[in-house]
């Protein structure tokens, strides 16, 4: 075989290869207790992490982006919680009661969980916990893993929830989240990149009181 | 015997008496002329606003609004989540029940969105009218501190724009991006950040736990009969059928109707059994001080022609009279009775003496002490509450019966004389120097306490203390609140005024004012979402001079990153509303906005001819009330009306000083400055001591208690009355003070115990300050008898 040959067909055999291995298929309870369950449990039982992200926010009536700089921390007892740097920082806080923001005079306003825009947004903690247990009920899953690197895709049920959140992809490497998705259209997104991600961290209560609820 | 003419006149007189006032009762529909409702206590012209807004609250929609929590069983293995939704359902089905009553004006389940989605929808639509110049004036009050040198509508571009960039940065923002092309300006987000908060006030939620909240409204007033039963009637009606469906569910419901149907029916056996007992009580001390029992039965006819006058009086002065007179009123059979215990029991000089001759001995002491009383009480007659007023008129009008009936009755009977037992006429006769020390000491402690506690007493009212209290219904209805969202951690303020745009104005100070005095505290209002009268008075003027903002924006938006074509929904609105040449009048504006609040959104804005008001919901523990001048009180304040309630007592307190005045210068007049001092010093001192002891016990005392010693001094001036008459004529005082006194307490006493705080506090106060001076009257002369002589003989 000429070598230009070898390379097209490594090539081909490569593409198909990753192909097989990247379609994304629904994901069953099934399928997270056996095959997928490995990974899902390693994220699962993570513990608390710390990171670093940027955020864009994509709106149709603007012409670019608006980029946000923050720090993600995930408490399993506490939460999910973003803060904001910037010119205005905030610290958005979801957790099983709802949805916290507090500005940076320490108001805070609060969208109880069973409110229904509480409850869109609140349902994002199980999926940062990776808590399948109680994602299914709520949503559509779809999963794709090539080699290392993995991706979830989740789709509300509930259209209000979908009205409120879009299609939720969440992609990771080994067990650690790289990259956040919130996709209404194009131009009506929210992308979020993991950065610098720092699992087991502990905590101080200080930050416990300044980050959570 | 006694002549058989005076006998017949006095029964002819007194048959006539009894049947007019009989036949007058009786022609009367008590039930529409007696009010349980407390604002009848208080005038309907009274110029507090407080008052007013109470009585506004009491009449109008408010006080009609019924809250619900349904729970369902739980069932095997179920989901929270479905057992929810059940609820959720067993909701939505009780509100329809509910709402097919004719009781029943509105119920609305609040997981219903409806009341909030029609609010938003009514802002969003007209947010260029109600929101636009609150925005502008605020903008303009920046220009002017910037001082920027540029034209106003280029500053205000600029301003927008870069206000709309910073904004895409909130956490919020991508929430409401699709309201942002139609409303760059951030009206909505504005308003929402500013009001949002009422969501959480529990006027929006739809679930508690495991409980789904209903809201409702009666179509009559709580307070009325119609709005008691056919509610009452409606929701046992409503919660059977839900239990069909939902077999095993839970209902909890509150209501102003069920606390007032619980008061009134309170009330009514506190009426009786109180008059009972007190006419029992007074009955059975006669008898155990009288020789032949069954003619202490000769005193009733004096208790029910005293009682008889005072409702005839009354009724025929006021049109509406409240329960609480009569069931103080009842305390009448302890003072009456003591005319006929001075007439009956006071001994021949001879065995012959006619009653006339009897009588007329005593007719002074009976004069002085029932007239000085008369007009004592007749001072209560300026006061500005009608309950005071009617206690006045009550009472007066009850000790002139009971004198006039006492006089007459014994006119009537062959023997008008009742001997007492021995051991109530019982004195000592040579008191020794270990009695004297005693009764000394005794006396010593009494002023003592007289002196010093009453600087240590408390005052406050509260006209919850004017009903009996009903723990049962108060927990139920704290917990039904509760799963609505009140708690204690937050405030809740009424901002009126006599028009929209002055309750609007006053709304505007005093949110200047809770934001300096609570600047960590957020206040919600749906005042937010109108502007001033002056801001909208002044739109057209403000677009004149923003003729080339859309132009200026549009540049903006693109200097900024915008795509300013999106913006198109947002210019084309403003070029309707910048052209527009007729705009509604300011109140037709806020009576817009007050149209579109439907359900439990309604009680946030009322607005009515004569009387306007905001409610703003604040998140912080209640703490200082609002300066006077911000026209704004707390939902607290209007619950106890103790403000209000202070000013009635001080004019009680005022008017009570002027008629003792009055009685002490009657009894100055009558027996002279001396005499008249002596007499005078001991109700005045039993008055001191039970505000002494009432003070070092820690009690907190109340306008009753006040009203309560002013009888209680008139009662003791009635005692030192006929003890100094007595003394006068060199002999011991009769056994009729002491009786009278053990009366009068017993007969108080019942009060003291009756389960209305107000009506306690009077009994109890009388009731000390007539055994207070019956022992000052008893221990005096003990204390001031001679030493006897020494026995100097070897």
């Amino acid at each position: 075989m000429k070598p230009l040959a070898c390379l097209l067909l490594g090539l081909a055999a490569s593409v198909v290869l990753r192909g097989a291995d990247s379609a994304l298929a629904p994901l069953t309870p099934a399928l997270v207790a056996g095959e997928w369950q490995p990974l899902i449990g390693a994220l699962a039982s993570k513990g608390s992490v710390q990171a670093d992200f940027t955020e864009r926010r994509y709106f149709p009536f603007r012409t670019q982006p608006t980029v946000l700089h923050g720090i993600l921390r995930i408490s399993p007892e506490r939460g999910l919680s973003l803060q904001y740097l910037g010119d205005e920082p905030n610290i958005l806080v979801a957790d099983p009661s709802g949805l916290l923001i507090r500005d940076a005079a320490g108001r805070s306003r609060e969208l109880p969980a069973d409110s229904h825009e509480g409850g869109a947004i609140a349902s994002l903690l199980p999926i940062m916990r990776f808590d399948f247990a109680a994602l299914f009920p709520r949503f559509d899953v779809q999963a794709q893993r090539s080699g290392d690197t993995w991706r979830f895709e989740f789709t509300p049920k509930d259209p209000e929830a979908a009205k409120a959140l879009g299609l939720i992809t969440v992609v990771g490497t080994g067990t650690a989240v790289r990259h956040l998705q919130f996709r209404h259209s194009a131009n009506q997104r929210v992308d979020i990149d993991v950065e610098d991600p720092r699992s087991g961290v502990a905590f101080n209560p200080a930050e416990l009181a300044q980050f959570f609820r | 015997m006694e002549p058989p003419r005076q006998k017949w006149i006095a029964r002819l007189i007194l048959l006539l008496g009894a049947a007019a006032g009989l036949a007058w009762l009786g022609s009367l529909n008590l039930q529409r002329r007696i009010s349980t409702d407390v604002l009848d206590l208080v005038p309907t012209d009274e110029r507090s606003p407080e008052l007013s807004m109470v009585r506004g609250l009491a009449d109008q929609e408010e006080a009609r609004v019924l809250l619900f929590a349904v729970r369902v069983a739980p069932r095997d293995g179920e989901a929270p989540a479905a057992r929810g939704a059940r609820a959720d359902r067993a909701a939505a089905t009780l509100a329809r029940l509910l709402a097919a009553s004719p009781a029943i004006a509105q119920a609305v389940p609040l997981a219903d969105a409806g009341p909030r989605n029609a609010m938003a929808a009514a802002i969003f639509a007209r947010r260029l009218e109600f929101l636009l110049p609150g925005w502008l004036a605020d903008r303009r009050q920046e220009f002017d501190a910037a001082g920027s040198p540029g034209p106003w509508s280029g500053w205000l571009a600029e301003r927008a724009a870069s206000g709309l960039e910073r904004y895409l940065a909130k956490p919020e923002a991508m929430a409401s991006q699709d309201l942002l092309t139609s409303d760059p300006l951030l009206l909505i987000p504005g308003l929402v950040g500013k009001a949002g908060s009422l969501e959480a006030s529990g006027l929006a939620g739809g679930r508690a736990g495991d409980y789904a909240l209903v809201w409702a409204q009666g179509r009559a007033s709580p307070l009325s009969p119609e709005g008691q039963g056919p509610v009452f009637a409606a929701v046992d009606a409503a919660a059977a059928r839900l239990r069909e469906a939902e077999p095993g569910a839970e209902l909890r419901w509150t209501g102003i109707a069920r606390y007032a149907a619980a008061s009134r029916r309170r009330i009514e056996q506190e009426v009786s059994t109180l008059n009972l007992l007190s006419l029992g009580l007074v009955v059975l001390v006669a008898a155990a001080c009288v020789r032949k029992v069954y003619r202490a039965l000769q005193l009733v006819p004096v208790v029910l022609g005293s009682l008889l006058g005072a409702w005839v009086a009354t009724t025929m002065v006021w049109d509406r009279v409240h329960i609480l007179v009569f069931v103080i009123g009842s305390l009448l059979a302890g003072v009456a009775i003591d005319y006929g215990f001075y007439l009956y029991l006071q001994p021949r000089r001879r065995p012959d003496e006619p009653y006339r001759e009897r009588a007329g001995r005593l007719i002074r002491p009976l004069l002085a002490s029932a007239l000085t009383t008369v007009i004592g009480f007749s001072f209560l007659l300026w006061s500005e509450l009608p309950l005071i007023r009617q206690l006045g008129v009550f009472v007066s009008a009850g000790l002139v019966s009971a004198l006039v009936t006492a006089l007459l009755w014994f006119a009537q009977l062959d023997n008008s004389y009742l001997e007492t037992r021995s051991f109530i006429r019982r004195r000592a006769s040579n008191p020794g120097p270990r009695v004297r020390a005693a009764a000394r000491a005794v006396l010593v402690a009494g002023a003592a306490v007289a002196l010093l506690g009453p600087w240590r007493l408390h005052w406050r009212d509260d006209i919850r203390e004017l009903e009996i209290p009903t723990p049962e219904i108060q927990a139920n209805d704290q917990a039904v609140r509760d799963l609505f969202g009140e708690s204690t951690d937050r405030t809740v303020y009424l901002t009126r005024g006599r028009t929209p745009a002055e309750a609007r104005a006053r709304l505007e100070e005093f949110l200047a004012w809770h934001q300096r005095a609570y600047p960590q505290a957020k206040a919600a209002s749906i005042g937010y979402a109108l502007p001033t009268e002056a801001e909208w008075s002044g739109l057209p003027a403000e677009f004149a001079a923003l003729a080339s903002f859309p132009a200026d924006f549009r540049a903006a938006l693109e200097r900024h990153g915008f795509d300013a074509a999106s913006f198109s929904p947002f210019f084309g609105a403003w070029a309707d509303e910048a052209g527009r040449r007729d705009r509604p009048a300011y109140d037709q504006l806020v009576a817009g906005l007050a149209g579109t609040l439907q359900g439990p959104l309604s009680s946030l804005l009322h607005v009515k001819p004569g009387a306007s008001w905001f409610v703003t919901i604040s998140q912080e523990r209640p703490g200082p009330e609002a300066p006077p001048g911000l026209a704004t009180v707390t939902d607290s304040q209007l619950q106890n009306l103790n403000g209000l309630f202070a000013r009635y007592r001080v004019s009680a307190l005022r008017l009570s000083s002027v008629g003792l005045a009055f009685v002490g210068a009657s009894v100055f007049v009558l027996y002279g400055l001396r005499r008249g001092v002596r007499i005078f010093a001991i109700p005045a001192g039993a008055c001191l001591f039970a505000f002494g002891a009432f003070g070092l016990a820690g009690a907190t005392l109340n306008l009753f208690n006040l009203l309560g010693a002013f009888l209680g001094v008139c009662l003791s001036h009635n005692y030192a009355i006929f003890s100094a008459e007595s003394q006068g004529r060199g002999e011991e005082p009769p056994p009729s003070i002491r009786m009278s006194a053990a009366a009068a307490a017993s007969s108080f006493g019942v009060l003291a115990l009756s389960r209305i705080p107000v009506v306690a506090a009077l009994g109890s106060t009388v009731a000390v300050i007539v055994l207070a001076a019956l022992v000052i009257t008893e221990l005096t002369p003990l204390a001031s008898a001679p030493e006897p002589a020494q026995d100097r003989r070897p």
